[in-house]
């Protein structure tokens, strides 16, 4: 199972690792939104032709505020490229005024309210 | 206010005035009315039983004509009976005449009893004198017609006496038909004089109503007038409710907005505070990196939690500073001191400071402006040359510090809001370290002390911050130059 996590803070990456790795998720990491682009496009590129769609991770867990792009414009961009991309979108902003701002972020993507415990991280990722 | 005022005072004034003319107008016709009534009228009343009275003198006159031509005849004829029945009809219209006289007499006494011009007066002066005239010629016109009856009795020849009585009647005739046309045309002067009157006080009024028209007019326009003053008072205050009401819109605006970033920025170090408690919990990691981790998370969410405090301090000009006399290099060296400890770049950090002079400022806080604008100069410049300068103006009471970088610089979009709160969190590529606040933070204590701060780029790569603040505070000034110059902050 691969996991792609985009996340500025270096303790919270370095958490969300751990706790993955433990719970046997192969973990990729990306400091920020360019990061986190360029890493998405190189296993895309490795992708086998049946799994386009759906994606090169079987999760990708984006923080929305990250320097050089931010959560919200990576998640645009990796839909338009995998529709059936899932997505986990956190974000310590309000939940209801991202969802209420219409087209920011489609129907699909999964949301995290910040802040949550690494467990409630696990138990998201797990219930499909 | 004094414009309402004046049109109020017109208003009064016009309602006065308009009063004041139509009682002028009632008190002027009935004025007129009386003034007409009481001389004329009367007068005039006077002059048609007098017409009447010399009229029926003058019938008499005819009717003795008559009778004594019947006389004579009746005389020649020897008809006695006649004769006397024509004598007694002439005395009978002689006593006639007499008592006419008498009566014309009263009249025109009466009207000299009420006349009261001059002219009146005299007219019927005048006319007394006409009626004693008429008097003393019938008397004398009897007297010889008396005589005539006489010589016809004696069979006198009485041609003579004929010829008299002729001349004295043809006399009295004219002096009744001089009479009547006096009477006639003062009846008519007077109606022209009653309808003059009349004239007179009609166009009075008439003229009268027209200005009491006109400034009923005028007061109605001063009314509309009013209206339109009021509704443009209430127009413009309506427009400047409207964009008192839109600034407050706005500011609202800005205060959820900053309410919405601060609780995303406090939000923000709980979450791997969280992590850390749970991975310590199960053991996953080791409890010094735990305590480690979550010490300088809550670190850093204590410099926000300060900050967003200092904000508000800030935007209500509640910021306190705690003054004293601080010789300002010292300060200086003593941050740059500590900054180069810890210095890990190919950075080098130079002084150029003028005077170590007192300056009156909140050592805190000043230090907090040094310590916030040296670290940005790190943050952004990754090798050279950080430079801090100062220059004293002692003169103009103020101080000048700049720190200089050879970094990345400001871009754009930045620069014109840097100290504004929340810049770089606000926009898609900003810089997500640090409170957000420090900029608008520094502007706000420098502006308490009573200074200016500025931000650009260099030429040739960089940015420059500067900020002046005065040496000593305002209360402490004993000359009145440097009380004017302050003004400039």
């Amino acid at each position: 199972m691969n996991v792609l996590v985009a996340e500025d803070n270096l303790f919270t990456i370095k958490q969300y690792k751990h706790v993955l790795e433990k719970n046997g998720y192969n973990v990729t990491t990306a400091r920020d939104g360019e990061e986190c682009m360029q890493k998405y496009n190189e296993a895309f590129l490795s992708l086998e032709t049946e799994s386009i769609e759906s994606g090169p991770f079987d999760v990708v867990l984006i923080d929305n505020n990250m320097p050089k792009k931010n959560g919200a414009e990576a998640v645009r961009e990796i839909l338009e490229r995998c529709p059936n991309q899932r997505i986990i979108f956190a974000s310590a902003y309000n939940i209801n005024s991202i969802l209420s701002a219409p087209g920011v972020l489609k129907d699909s993507v999964e949301i995290l309210q910040k802040p949550f415990s690494l467990n409630t991280m696990i138990a998201k990722i797990q219930t499909k | 206010m004094l414009k309402n005022a004046k049109t109020s005072f017109k208003i009064g004034g016009s309602v006065g005035i308009i009063i004041l003319l139509l009682g002028i107008t009632v008190m002027f016709g009935m004025y007129q009315m009386s003034k007409v009534s009481n001389e004329i009228i009367e007068i005039s009343q006077e002059y048609i039983p007098l017409y009447e009275i010399v009229s029926d003198i003058k019938f008499q006159k005819s009717t003795q004509a008559v009778s004594l031509e019947k006389i004579i005849r009746y005389t020649d004829s020897n008809n006695l009976q006649e004769l006397e029945k024509a004598k007694e009809k002439f005395w009978l219209s002689g006593g006639t005449i007499d008592s006419d006289v008498e009566r014309g007499k009263n009249i025109v006494n009466v009207g000299i009893d009420i006349a009261k011009s001059e002219k009146s007066y005299e007219e019927f002066r005048t006319l007394f004198q006409k009626l004693s005239n008429i008097k003393t010629n019938h008397e004398q016109y009897e007297i010889l017609v008396g005589d005539l009856f006489l010589e016809l009795n004696d069979m006198k020849s009485n041609d003579g006496l004929l010829e008299q009585i002729m001349s004295v009647e043809n006399k009295l005739e004219i002096e009744l038909d001089v009479m009547l046309a006096s009477l006639s045309t003062l009846a008519d002067e007077s109606t022209v004089q009653i309808e003059d009157n009349e004239r007179d006080s009609l166009t009075g009024q008439i003229i009268i109503i027209t200005i009491v028209g006109t400034i009923a007019a005028a007061l109605g326009f001063f009314i509309s007038q009013i209206n339109n003053d009021l509704k443009k008072e209430v127009d413009l205050k309506t427009k400047e409710l409207k964009t008192a009401n839109e600034k407050l819109k706005e500011l609202d605006k800005m205060k959820d907005e900053f309410i919405g970033i601060a609780s995303h920025e406090l939000k923000s170090p709980i979450q791997p505070i969280l992590g850390f408690a749970e991975l310590a919990k199960s053991g996953d990691i080791g409890q010094k990196e735990a305590w480690d981790g979550v010490l300088q998370l809550t670190s850093k969410l204590q410099d926000l939690a300060n900050a967003i405090l200092d904000v508000s301090k800030i935007e209500s000009d509640r910021l306190e500073l705690q003054l004293e006399k601080i010789k300002i290099n010292d300060l200086i060296l003593d941050i740059t001191k500590s900054q180069k400890i810890n210095l890990k770049k190919p950075v080098i950090i130079q002084e150029n400071l003028d005077e170590n002079i007192q300056v009156e400022i909140d050592k805190i806080r000043i230090g907090q402006v040094l310590r916030n604008l040296l670290n940005n100069a790190l943050k952004f410049t990754p090798r050279g040359i950080i430079s801090i300068d100062t220059h004293v103006y002692q003169e103009e009471n103020k101080i000048q510090v700049k720190i200089s970088d050879t970094g990345f610089g400001i871009p754009e979009e930045i620069l014109l809001k840097i100290f504004e709160k929340f810049v770089t969190k606000r926009i898609k590529k900003g810089e997500q370290s640090g409170t957000g606040l420090g900029l608008f933070l520094c502007k706000g204590i420098i502006q308490a002390h009573g200074g200016e701060i500025t931000a650009q780029n260099k030429f040739g790569g960089g940015a420059i911050f500067e900020f002046t603040i005065p040496i000593l505070q305002k209360n402490k000034i004993m000359n009145p130059s440097q009380l004017s110059i302050n003004k400039k902050f």
